[in-house]
């Protein structure tokens, strides 16, 4: 019982859990954001969480040359956020490129190829870049003039939290009022349809999936830049598979995927409370995360009884 | 020199072991067209599981069958979850391999007192360290039984009812139903394959080494269902992809040995062979079809 209050209510107790709690929903945001694009378009990617990954570290290698500069900051900064979206878009893009001229299965690919970007990003992290006047696998910091502005201190909340915010609003308005935005729902929720309309719905893979990728990219920027400050090794923890499931239970509705995400956001913060505060194990937030997972999932909970299972 | 290459032969057999038996299991999903991504917690869970059977009964055999059977029943079970509550099955496999991994370490901690790797001379006597030192022997056992599952597996897929409805169920749904055929059921069947046949090469993992380690599956589930699309979804090409990707493993360790690049960069070396051999087999079976 301490342990489910500890989940549910200890998230709202400070400054400090709150902010991080909403910091994390800005990083879940773009991720969750990203899924769902490549679902809208039929597909399904897969390797998320390495194009986040890699996209913050190409961001944080940036960012780390660019530390002479601090006066020329705020350009320097957007011009890594396009640098981490721009590896996203690239390493997805690869995926739909084999996609549409060898026929392979994206989920597969994606995965395959962020399974194998991970670990080259892990040797330069704890290598070649590794800030060796301390014991974290980790870089040097960015310094103070190469973070986004914090919004609560003593927690990690940055101003990503509202860039985070908007973008749904602009995938609804792509979605629901442009005429791109349905030729892509259409292309995506029905192929065999959109082709008898005119619509060839492989001409989207490649720019569904780099904007897929484009966004995970820039939730690794928020990431690097936002809430660390440096680039520590595997910092993502599952952020990729994290927005795969926000997307799912959204069902991919970009409106939709703000409360999810604060759903998710607020679940996951709980769980880490727990483990800091009332020495609860990783087991027991690892199991409370999978049986809400199960029942969030399930559209027709109470017909289980029916008919026998 | 000969020795040498024998060996490396035997190793490559034996690690492309477990990347067989679960690639079984996945086929079993994807053709039922209810693909299970939960395969990696259910090696883990057949590791641990087999494990602690084998540390009571003294028997490596029964650990093996009774873990893969509760693997198999659990997964059954999920499966009637996901069609009977309309979850969706993608995230109750990503649930699964979390809510999997944390209920090991509890069960681990509260039994064991150990979370982290297990050894069986931390345990009981001298019976139970020759259960797991006679490594080449438990290695060579589960060759046969996996060759042998891949095998009954495609007779019982192409030459079966049992097998046919799956396909059936995986190749049109509806027109199964018009059929008479309760496509949701076979779906639920495969799910319960995957599960026996995952659980399986976990514990193939954990007798080969002779300890349970937390990550010791690390990623060989996905590496699984990449192999099934690999073999282009066929027995015998799940059979030899699931030997190119040991093979490709192999390599990796070697350099890592040689130390000719980071150690670090090499771990993903295999995936990115796996992603390579992937793509030049689509292009080539795209290729056929269009000529």
């Amino acid at each position: 019982m301490n342990i489910l209050q500890t989940i549910f209510i200890t998230p709202w107790s400070s400054v400090f859990f709150v902010g991080n709690m909403f910091d994390y929903m800005a990083l879940l945001l773009p991720a969750s954001l990203a899924a769902a694009f490549a679902f809208r378009a039929g597909l399904c990617n897969l390797g998320l969480e390495g194009q986040i990954y890699a996209g913050g570290f190409m961001a944080g290698v940036f960012l780390i040359q660019m530390q002479r500069y601090d006066f020329f900051s705020t350009p320097l900064l957007f011009t890594a956020a396009l640098i981490a979206m721009f590896t996203g878009a690239l390493l997805a893009a690869f995926c739909a490129f084999l996609k549409k001229v060898t026929g392979t299965n994206e989920l597969i690919t994606s995965f395959l190829l962020s399974a194998g970007i991970t670990p080259v990003v892990n040797y330069f992290i704890t290598g070649p870049l590794r800030d060796t006047s301390g014991n974290l696998l980790a870089t040097r910091p960015f310094g103070r003039y190469f973070m986004l502005d914090r919004l609560l201190p003593p927690s990690s909340l940055s101003v990503s939290f509202f860039i985070a915010l908007i973008l749904p609003l602009f995938a609804f308005v792509f979605f629901n009022k442009t005429v791109s935005g349905y030729r892509f729902r259409l292309a995506g929720d029905s192929p065999d349809f959109a082709r008898y309309g005119g619509i060839d719905a492989e001409h989207y893979w490649i720019p569904a999936f780099s904007f897929s990728g484009a966004l995970g990219g820039l939730s690794g920027f928020f990431g690097v830049a936002g809430t660390y400050g440096m680039l520590h090794q595997n910092w993502t923890g599952g952020l990729g598979w994290a927005g795969i499931a926000v997307a799912l239970i959204a069902r991919g509705d970009p409106l939709v995927i703000i409360p999810a995400a604060f759903f998710y956001a607020y679940l996951k913060s709980g769980t880490d409370t727990a483990l800091l505060v009332s020495g609860a194990a990783f087991e027991s937030s690892a199991l409370i995360q999978a049986v809400v997972l199960f029942f969030v999932t399930a559209r027709r909970i109470f017909s289980i009884g029916k008919a026998g299972i | 020199m000969e020795k040498l290459e024998f060996r490396m032969v035997l190793q490559i057999l034996f690690q492309a072991v477990p990347l067989l038996l679960a690639g079984t299991g996945v086929l079993w999903t994807e053709l039922a067209g209810f693909l299970s991504i939960s395969i990696e917690g259910w090696m883990s869970f057949g590791g641990f599981v087999s494990y602690i059977i084998a540390l009571y009964t003294g028997s490596v055999f029964w650990a093996v069958i009774i873990a893969s059977l509760a693997a198999a029943f659990l997964s059954w079970l999920c499966a009637r979850f996901v069609i009977r509550a309309g979850a969706d099955p993608f995230i109750v496999g990503l649930a699964l391999n979390l809510g999997i991994s944390g209920g090991i370490t509890a069960v681990s901690s509260k039994i064991l007192g150990a979370k982290g790797v297990l050894r069986p001379f931390d345990f009981t006597g001298a019976a139970n360290s020759e259960l797991f030192s006679f490594g080449i022997a438990v290695s060579w056992s589960f060759v046969y039984a996996a060759v042998a599952g891949a095998l009954i597996s495609a007779w019982l897929l192409r030459r079966t009812p049992l097998g046919l409805r799956t396909i059936a169920a995986g190749l049109s749904p509806e027109a199964s139903l018009e059929r008479g055929l309760d496509f949701r059921c076979y779906r639920t069947i495969s799910w319960a394959f995957a599960g026996f046949f995952a659980a399986a090469a976990g514990a193939a993992l954990t007798f080969r080494v002779g300890v349970y380690t937390p990550d010791g599956v690390s990623g060989r589930g996905w590496l699984a269902i990449a192999a099934v699309f690999l073999g282009f979804r066929k027995i015998r090409g799940i059979i030899a992809a699931s030997v190119l990707l040991a093979a490709a493993e192999h390599v990796c360790i070697d350099a890592q040995k040689q130390n000719f690049a980071p150690q670090t960069a090499l771990i993903g070396l295999p995936s990115l062979l796996a992603l390579l051999l992937y793509s030049i087999s689509q292009f080539m079976e795209k290729k056929i079809v269009r000529d």
